[in-house]
């Protein structure tokens, strides 16, 4: 057991844990998005950012990233750290939120209540649907593809996929069902339907 | 019957210096239809006894008066006696002329006293006139045995019973067995820890050819009586396929969802998918529906795609069996009061109870044993340890001691004193009960060699100020007010019946103390027994107690049972209700007053049915029948109004 501190209360953390896996154990709460337990971080919201002091620098980094330290100094809610968030959420929800909901959700210290509008189910490549698909049900059957603007969710293969239903659980907006033995991979921003045949049970 | 024989007992000089026994003996002699009247020292020793024998023998008696003592001492004895002589033993009828008379009247003079106890006697002779003879049904047993509980208690009781030969089944409400005791650090005055002492006996449990374990299922409905139980379980659905899986648990591994864990109170999480403990029994995962995304968003079913074995069923139901036994065992244990009931210590996280504690310690914890503060996870620099919370306490509603506070405090104040060396341990208390063999060397050990700090006194207060836990509380030793800040508080929480244990005694037809206890048939004599025959009681169901006295206590319980089994049927008592089914309107007041569930009317003929198997002779019904078709053998109404006579006389 190491301590760091957070917000000024030092904590203690298992040694090889995460910043954001420390604080979520004592009740401080950090806003994310692309986290879940269940599967490793891959840290592409920076929502969970936070600053981070370690002897030499200061800099702000994704909590659910950075692995505990003896003596790191942690601040969850620093002028940086809101305007940073305010940035991403205004880049995450484009129109789909208010100047005066973006503001508040910055300075909350969790994301609960924050709803993904209907109708905008637009991918936030959160990549979690990706994780669990590898990492849980080790089947490997989704991929990001293309880049920029071009960037997509597709299917590699439909003969992997061992039908467990969990990207559709994880998914944040809704983008992907299960309809009878089809997992369907809905991306607006294409405008096409992927549709992937369950491996047959 | 006219062939009375009436045996007049000294008692030593408990009767006889009251009541002149040659003259009660010689006027009992002018009752009409009896025959042979004596007085002796001492009629229960085997000399008197002998006589007795010998006399209904001789002088062809056809029944007999013993005026002595309670019946409750020795109407058995002389039974007994009539028994072996030859004699119905229910044609013997015991006169109090003790407890009734000579202890009453000590100061009221001989002669009138005398006059009582003829009384008492000619009352005796004239309800004796109209006994039946009475012949005891037999009732078969069957040889299996219910254990409600799979604690230690359960698991205990199941063993001795298994081992005995015969079959057992062993319920247990939560998805393993194991109870409290798996879940404690280490156990006082030893030192061993749970793990390794209990997970042996419960591997022994479910792999016992006689012993039929079912987790995660529930007593529903008991019906029948000793011998011959009927028992439906209520096996509750855990989604899995028990014939199917074989524990690898890689499907708690795979799951998505996690919740707080019940078995760790909170302080770590564990999946929706689950079994409550590593080294669980059976090694088989529950799903709780309560949590689990499958049946909450309808989407997730990582579990069974992930399944080697296909052992997912979420179609799985709640299925009720029903299985014959003939003794039962209820061992349910305990749970601790909410601390929020003692509301003069402050709501906080770092004030836990015992258990909690226990958990924190435990090497195979939430934090593989290291003390820590719930609030922040750092290790406390001081815990204070509070006694007698709720306890010892009638303002809680708790009155009694709980029995173990004392003594594991003192080892969690030991093991935490062990972990933190520069750590401070108090522990305040009102008196220290080490009443156990190497329980009081224990203490003084922890006071000794680990210095931990005994205060005596009661803690009035407990707040939270400047990041700091404020304890307020007397020295009653030195009288100091005393003012304590401190990182961790640990209270000893009172030991209280567990929840649902009113519906289950309900269902067993038992009684409950006041708080909620289960009662002994006897404190002293009976306290493995319960009133309803065949049920019996261990572990803490009855009241707190330790570790050492459940197992002696599941051990005799599981000899009670197995002498029940030692019989192929048993005999029942005659001495209960009889219907006589020409007088009987079928009115049901008979069968609303039995608290046995003994009488019951019969709908097609509209007569009063008793079960003579289930009966236990209380009168009630008698008492309640508006008709007087309702008699209670050998104490029909004629009877009382024969004695009634005898009283109404003045003697």
């Amino acid at each position: 057991m190491i301590t760091i501190n957070i917000d000024g209360k030092d904590i203690g953390a298992d040694e090889g844990s995460t910043i954001l896996e420390a604080a979520t154990r004592v009740g401080i709460k950090i806003p994310t998005l692309c986290y879940h337990e269940a599967v490793s971080p891959l840290g592409v919201c920076r929502l969970c950012s936070v600053e981070v002091t370690t002897t030499d620098k200061t800099r702000i980094i994704q909590s659910c990233l950075c692995k505990v330290k003896p003596g790191l100094i942690v601040k969850t809610d620093t002028p940086e750290v809101i305007a940073l968030r305010k940035k991403i959420l205004k880049q995450i929800f484009r129109d789909a939120l208010s100047e005066e909901e973006i503001e508040r959700y910055s300075k909350s210290n969790s994301l609960k209540g924050l709803k993904f509008p209907a109708g905008n189910s637009v991918c936030r490549f959160c990549g979690l649907c990706i994780r669990i698909c590898k990492e849980i049900a080790e089947a490997n059957v989704l991929k990001f593809e293309g880049k920029g603007e071009e960037k997509h969710i597709v299917p590699v293969s439909a003969d992997g996929c061992i039908g467990c239903g969990g990207c559709s659980y994880l998914c944040p907006n809704g983008n992907i069902t299960i309809d009878g033995e089809y997992i369907k991979l809905q991306d607006t921003r294409l405008g096409k339907l992927n549709e992937l045949q369950r491996k047959d049970e | 019957m006219n062939r009375i024989g009436v045996f007049i007992c000294h008692c030593g000089l408990n009767i006889a210096r009251v009541v002149d026994v040659k003259k009660a003996s010689e006027e009992s002699k002018k009752i009409p239809d009896v025959v042979y009247a004596t007085d002796y020292m001492y009629m229960c020793a085997d000399p008197g006894q002998a006589m007795v024998e010998e006399t209904i023998k001789k002088e062809h008696l056809d029944g007999i008066v013993i005026a002595n003592c309670s019946p409750t001492l020795h109407e058995v004895t002389f039974r007994n006696a009539a028994e072996r002589a030859g004699l119905n033993p229910y044609r013997c009828e015991i006169a109090n002329i003790r407890e009734q008379c000579s202890w009453p009247h000590v100061h009221e003079g001989k002669e009138s006293a005398t006059k009582k106890a003829m009384g008492i006697i000619r009352m005796a002779v004239n309800k004796l006139k109209n006994d039946d003879l009475l012949i005891p049904a037999t009732i078969p047993v069957t040889k299996r045995a219910l254990v409600i509980g799979g604690g230690i208690a359960g698991i205990q009781t199941a063993l001795d019973i298994a081992d005995g030969g015969y079959e057992v089944i062993l319920v247990e409400k939560t998805p393993s067995i194991g109870g409290k005791m798996i879940q404690f650090s280490e156990t006082f005055p030893t030192l061993d820890c749970p793990q390794c002492i209990e997970t042996p006996k419960m591997v022994s449990c479910n792999q016992h050819p006689n012993i039929k374990i079912y987790a995660y299922s529930e007593v529903e409905e008991i019906n029948g009586y000793i011998g011959n139980f009927t028992i439906k379980i209520k096996k509750k659905a855990s989604y899995v396929d028990k014939d199917r899986c074989n524990g690898c648990g890689l499907c708690m591994e795979k799951c998505l969802t996690t919740t707080p864990s019940e078995f760790d109170l909170g302080l770590s999480r564990r999946k929706a998918i689950y079994t409550p403990f590593p080294q669980a029994v059976p090694n088989i995962p529950v799903i709780d529906r309560e949590h689990c995304a499958h049946f909450t968003t309808g989407k997730c079913r990582v579990c069974q795609s992930i399944c080697p074995r296909d052992a997912i069923d979420f179609s799985q139901t709640d299925q009720i069996v029903e299985e014959k036994v003939g003794a039962i065992v209820v061992a349910t244990g305990y749970d601790l009061m909410p601390k929020e009931q003692i509301r003069e210590y402050v709501n906080d996280p770092d004030v836990v109870n015992g258990l909690e504690f226990e958990r924190l310690l435990c090497p195979s914890g939430p934090t593989s044993g290291l003390a820590v503060k719930p609030s922040d996870w750092t290790v406390p620099k001081s815990v204070v340890f509070v006694s007698c919370a709720g306890s010892r306490d009638p303002e809680h509603g708790v009155a009694y001691c709980s029995k173990v506070c004392c003594m594991y405090q003192a080892k969690q104040a030991m093991l935490y004193k062990e972990a933190v060396p520069d750590g401070q341990a108090y522990i305040f208390y009102i008196d220290i009960r080490s009443d156990g063999k190497g329980y009081e060397e224990f203490v003084q050990r922890a006071k000794e060699e680990n210095n931990v700090i005994y205060l005596r006194g009661k803690v009035s207060k407990i707040t939270r100020g400047n990041g700091k836990l404020m304890v307020w509380g007397v020295d009653t030793l030195t009288g100091e007010q005393i003012e304590l800040s401190t990182d961790m508080v640990v209270l000893a929480t009172a030991i209280v019946p567990p929840e649902g244990i009113m519906e289950l005694a309900k269902k067993l037809r038992l009684s409950t103390d006041e708080y909620g206890w289960l009662k002994e048939a006897h404190l002293k004599l009976k306290p493995l027994e319960t009133v309803t025959a065949g049920i019996y009681i261990a572990g803490v169901a009855q009241f707190p107690k330790d570790i050492t006295d459940t197992v002696s206590q599941a051990s005799g319980a599981a000899s009670k049972v197995l002498s029940l089994f030692s019989r192929d049927e048993i005999y029942g008592n005659p001495v209960i209700a009889h219907v006589d089914e020409e007088i009987c309107a079928g009115c049901g007041a008979c069968e609303s007053v039995c608290d046995y569930g003994a009488v019951e009317v019969d709908l097609l003929r509209n007569v009063a049915v008793v079960n003579e198997a289930i009966c236990e002779g209380c009168g009630g019904c008698a008492a309640a029948c508006p008709s007087g078709a309702m008699q209670h053998k050998n104490f029909t109404v004629k009877q009382f109004f024969d004695m009634v006579e005898i009283a109404a006389e003045k003697y």
